[in-house]
């Protein structure tokens, strides 16, 4: 079986760590059953062990997006599906989505970052472990998928998801304001080929995908990273630091998400 | 081999003084205002090459936005019917589940040289045509979302959000057109034409 099938929680929505206290609690001293609750809150790390976040790293090289951005915190989470608080527990090998090109294949590499939810501020109620596909990169592949890309060029092109988990290591605390990810069927169906990893083959999973201003991380001083558009995209009207870089936190995006919750 | 490397060292080092990030002592420093840097890696400074991937059908705003680049700037335009890795520019359309939500257009470097990687060889340029007939000026942000992607293999940066620093002057304000008039839209401001395109273009 799938290691990454085995690691998964029995229970959508319960934190394993929850579902071990309640047995350990049950089994060691009897005690009267409760039902037990999600954490609401992203536990804070203090400031001195927060981990180090490469923002560089996290977009994909020589790439810019031109997007419409929302004027709020607010404004994106009416706007999304998903938007939740939560700490990264893992980077994922995610898909690849290859569309012809004059008899070559122009290829999407996409990650998965793992996120373990603390809190829930969306439309629509989140898993505790939500599923985020982050674009890394992409390649170039001749028909038959076997890559064409320079190896010596590959850091022009792409991350790996090695150099993903080095740039926002596990522990990091991440908002995600999120739509579902287009499903493997809708893109083949668009004329893609695409690539599923065994690892990523979680059919039972919701994979989401974070807007342009959707994908904000901690840094190690407590200020805002974000991994899909650049900062001074991201953090524009009413978002917090737009009028004063001093206050692009995450702690005051954190306020923001709660405010309007 | 020694004269490639040297002349990929003069290259970056006219590029980093180009885009204001080093002082005389070449002490890498950040710039002040971001509008003041180059979109990076840099295009050749030949020809600006460009082509269309298969299904695109915006040959129009491509070809008038090409047009401008030459009226406005010193760049000379080249247009190749066969694309190839040395075209600068290749336009395609894509659907929206190629963007994420709200995005406009994308442009990638598909080819960088190792020996010089601040330059790029080949640039794809995506645009969400679905995104683009349904915004509010669908004639303007086709033409300003053409010129705007355009504007980054040519070395430029956009401003974040209309308005927000040069107002309408320019196809490099982000995002989605709230204003369906003027020219703003198929046109780059006078500091990137001055302080940023022409000089790139104008090294031997």
């Amino acid at each position: 079986m799938n290691k990454h099938l085995t690691d998964r929680p029995a229970h959508r929505g319960v934190h394993p760590r929850v579902v071990l206290a309640v047995v350990a609690c049950l089994t060691l001293t009897g005690c009267a059953t409760t039902t037990p609750q999600a954490p609401t809150t992203a536990s804070a790390p203090s400031a001195g062990n927060r981990p180090a976040v490469d923002a560089a790293m996290l977009r994909p090289p020589g790439t810019t997006v031109d997007f419409q951005p929302y004027p709020s915190v607010a404004a994106a989470v009416d706007a999304s599906t998903y938007a939740v608080t939560g700490t990264i527990t893992r980077w994922l090998p995610g898909r690849t989505v290859a569309a012809e090109d004059d008899g070559a294949l122009d290829r999407s590499l996409f990650a998965v970052l793992e996120v373990s939810v603390t809190s829930d501020h969306g439309q629509t109620a989140a898993p505790q472990t939500l599923e985020v596909e982050v674009r890394r990169g992409q390649d170039t592949a001749d028909s038959e998928g076997r890559q064409t890309t320079d190896e010596d060029e590959r850091g022009f092109m792409y991350r790996t998801v090695d150099e993903l988990q080095a740039a926002a290591p596990p522990g990091t605390r991440v908002v995600v304001i999120a739509t579902a990810a287009p499903s493997t069927k809708q893109l083949e169906g668009e004329g893609n080929l695409v690539d599923v990893p065994t690892e990523g083959a979680r059919p039972d999973v919701t994979l989401v995908r974070p807007l342009p201003q959707g994908l904000l991380l901690e840094a190690a001083d407590g200020t805002l990273v974000s991994g899909v558009g650049e900062l001074p995209d991201v953090l524009v009207g009413d978002w917090p630091g737009a009028q004063d870089p001093t206050h692009a936190t995450f702690d005051a995006l954190l306020a923001a998400l709660g405010a309007h919750h | 081999m020694i004269l490639g490397q040297a002349r990929g060292m003069r290259r970056a080092l006219t590029a980093a003084l180009l885009a204001g990030t080093l002082t005389a002592s070449g002490t890498l420093v950040s710039a002040t205002a971001r509008a003041d840097d180059y979109f990076t890696p840099l295009p050749d400074v030949g020809k600006h090459s460009w082509c269309y991937a298969s299904g695109f059908n915006q040959e129009t705003p491509a070809i008038n936005s090409m047009e401008n680049v030459e009226d406005q700037t010193v760049v000379d335009t080249k247009y190749e019917s066969a694309c190839d890795s040395a075209t600068d520019v290749k336009w395609f359309e894509k659907p929206t589940s190629f963007f994420s939500v709200g995005e406009f257009g994308r442009t990638e470097c598909k080819d960088r040289q190792n020996a010089l990687p601040e330059r790029c060889d080949n640039w794809y340029v995506y645009l969400n045509m679905s995104l683009i007939n349904s915004s509010t000026y669908p004639t303007v942000q086709r033409r300003q979302t053409v010129c705007h992607e355009l504007g980054h293999t040519l070395g430029v940066r956009h401003y974040s959000h209309p308005g927000s620093l040069y107002g309408y002057t320019t196809c490099m304000v982000s995002g989605e057109a709230e204003v369906g008039s003027g020219s703003w839209y198929k046109k780059y401001d006078q500091h990137h034409v001055t302080a940023h395109i022409n000089p790139w273009f104008n090294q031997p």
